[in-house]
């Protein structure tokens, strides 16, 4: 398998991880070092579009090619580091900046080289208070000994960066609305153009990558962005954190190369369903991505291959239900999600979100109607209409659409789960039956 | 609206960190929430005297800062009790009842959600996920974490909590280095189980307590 490009140092280091001393043992600053003493901003840039590395955060944008997007004349221009991980299944970043920070702030360094930057921020999750603290924690070592700041190893780059601890909002981890929150606003999305990339925070062109995303840059500009190219697959290259949870075993984070499949991740990395059980059902990508059935196991954890497949790979939080798992409830909690995260700007998605979640409360409340699914269908359609993957969008931003994904995803897949709900014959919201339980009025195997 | 040096109850001996804060930003509108989180550390809730300072302060209207506070779920713009208790019940913790365990934590403590216990000890919230799947379910205790709970355990933590102190209970017993510990490519080639008959059982995630 692939040399662990993130989390080799968390593992060989479990202790003291984040402490610039252990760092230091473990390559630490190399590849700072390397990209400003001996490589131009342009050389830097240039192995990581080589590495052919695509966005952690959920999109998969190419980063060497969001980089290029910066217009070459306008100074000053922004990094801006998206720590804000909220997506529901996700928790990569968090153990990223808790056990290895310094990797975090190296990697900002580099790229900030590579964009001509001399100011970074790092929006951090306010919740991640105790991520918040290594983070600030690692900066203060770095700047102690001069990579945070100016004339850093000897040379005239410059650079330094702001920790900012956010206040609870998941839609500030879209980026225009993280740029609003950082500048110290509601966290609103904007359209898109202009792109930050143009006109970002205060106004000037401004990079917003993820957290994972810069954690890979120490390893490229050490060893290159060919040999990173070399694992995982051709348009997929690289490792990658999965955040694992539900019904396995084994949930954690596993980097493993991308490529691999839902089953091998599962089995192996998973150490297979708990009680011996089989997958019911998984969500490939993060709370907003359509879900799969068991016929899904053996495809590979390629973002073009998930597109392909009418999901995605998203933020890298793959989900697992077992056979007893109650797909309409879970959704259900899903769409809760996004009706209180909606920003409320999008009447689609302020009305829409909430709709969903009243619809499927009340049929699990016991008083669904036959026509409940058609109007499921209705108002999912109103808010991304044609119900396809990737969304169509009458919003600002893709939260309305998210909302939708597994509402409809799974009345495919798992019709009669939801005729169940309209007929009669079902669990109820209010009972004490934990979920997963089988639903009452239904005997197994009878 | 200008206040009196005398009103500025929460800025008087805090003028020089506001200033600080303020210096990081190219621009001082973005030391807006951090200069809430610093309220919200000091008075124990987001006043609206606080407000009106940082307003003064920023060279913005109290309707301004209000404005933005209230969008952001972590602001309290009540008093709360001495523990905030974050109870996730997202989808990873949802699939190991985490509302099963919410519910009984809410019916031992006599509360409901949103709302504080009698004693004042705990303010009691239902919310989104906290990034600790890996450990489903957990809670947040003033946003420290602790994980694999199950109802009974949760309402033992908290009266432990409420016994001896968050502090020393959460050195004992909350994550400290979350989420739970990557496997190890040499863990994982002690070999697979495959998916439909998982040889392990829940003793898997006992022992992965990290």
């Amino acid at each position: 398998m692939a040399e662990l490009v993130l989390t080799r140092r968390m593992l060989d280091r479990p202790h003291d991880s984040w402490t610039l001393d252990a760092y230091h043992e473990m390559e630490g600053y190399q590849g700072l070092y390397r990209a400003v003493r001996e490589m131009t901003p342009e050389q830097v840039h240039a192995e990581v579009k080589a590495s052919g590395l695509r966005g952690r955060g959920g999109a998969g944008f190419p980063t060497g090619t969001k980089w290029g997007f910066v217009p070459k004349d306008i100074f000053p221009r922004y990094l801006v580091v998206n720590g804000d991980e909220g997506e529901p299944g996700t928790f990569k970043d968090r153990m990223l900046m808790e056990r290895d920070p310094h990797s975090l702030v190296e990697g900002i360094l580099i790229s900030c080289y590579a964009l001509q930057s001399e100011h970074a921020f790092i929006y951090i999750r306010g919740e991640m208070g105790h991520a918040y603290e290594r983070v600030v924690r690692a900066v203060e070592e770095a700047r102690a000994v001069g990579y945070v700041g100016k004339d850093i190893g000897g040379t005239d780059f410059s650079c330094e960066i702001t920790v900012h601890k956010a206040a609870g909002a998941y839609i500030c981890g879209e980026e225009t609305a993280l740029l609003s929150s950082l500048a110290g606003y509601r966290g609103w999305p904007r359209l898109r153009p202009p792109f930050p990339a143009v006109k970002g925070l205060y106004d000037k062109p401004t990079v917003v990558n993820n957290v994972e995303t810069m954690c890979n840059m120490p390893w490229i500009t050490r060893r290159g962005g060919a040999a990173y190219a070399e694992m995982g697959t051709e348009r997929s290259p690289g490792t990658r954190i999965f955040c694992l949870s539900g019904h396995v075993n084994r949930p954690g984070n596993y980097e493993i190369e991308l490529g691999t499949t839902f089953r091998e991740l599962f089995e192996r990395w998973g150490q297979g369903v708990r009680n011996g059980g089989r997958v019911k059902a998984f969500v490939p990508g993060g709370a907003s991505a359509p879900w799969f059935d068991a016929s899904k196991l053996d495809v590979p954890l390629d973002m073009d291959v998930l597109g392909k497949e009418g999901s995605m790979l998203g933020s890298g939080a793959v989900m697992v239900m077992d056979q007893d798992a109650d797909i309409p409830r879970a959704v259900w909690r899903l769409v809760k999600f996004f009706a209180h995260e909606s920003c409320g700007q999008c009447t689609p998605c302020r009305e829409g979100a909430d709709w969903l979640e009243e619809i499927l409360e009340r049929m699990l409340d016991g008083h669904g109607r036959p026509q409940d699914l058609d109007l499921l269908f209705d108002v999912c359609d109103n808010i991304s209409p044609g119900l396809n993957w990737p969304p169509a969008q009458t919003t600002i931003c893709p939260l309305g659409p998210s909302a939708t994904a597994p509402v409809w995803s799974t009345i495919r897949l798992f019709p009669e789960e939801y005729k169940r709900l309209v007929t009669g014959a079902h669990t109820s919201l209010a009972s004490s039956a934990p979920a997963g339980a089988e639903p009452a009025g239904v005997t197994a195997d009878a | 609206m200008t206040l009196n040096a005398s009103d500025k109850v929460f800025l008087k001996e805090r003028l020089e960190r506001a200033r600080e804060i303020m210096l990081r930003y190219p621009d001082s509108r973005s030391a807006l929430l951090p200069l809430l989180h610093e309220l919200q550390d000091a008075a124990g809730y987001v006043t609206q005297s606080g407000m009106r300072e940082i307003a003064d302060l920023l060279g913005i209207t109290p309707a301004e800062v209000l404005g933005t506070a209230s969008f952001y779920t972590m602001f309290k713009l009540e008093p709360i009790g001495d523990h905030l208790v974050s109870v996730c019940t997202s989808l990873s913790c949802q699939l190991y009842g985490a509302d099963v365990l919410y519910r009984n934590l809410l019916a031992h403590f006599a509360v409901a959600n949103k709302k504080t216990t009698a004693d004042g000890v705990f303010t009691f919230e239902e919310v989104e996920c906290a990034a600790a799947c890996g450990g489903a379910p957990c809670l947040q205790i003033d946003y420290k974490y602790f994980e694999f709970l199950d109802p009974e355990k949760a309402v033992e933590l908290l009266e432990d909590v409420r016994n001896r102190g968050l502090s020393i209970v959460h050195e004992e017993r909350g994550s400290v280095n979350a989420p739970l510990p990557p496997l190890t490519p040499e863990e994982v080639s002690k070999g697979p189980a495959p998916v439909g008959s998982g040889p392990l059982s829940e003793t898997a995630r006992e022992e992965g307590h990290g």
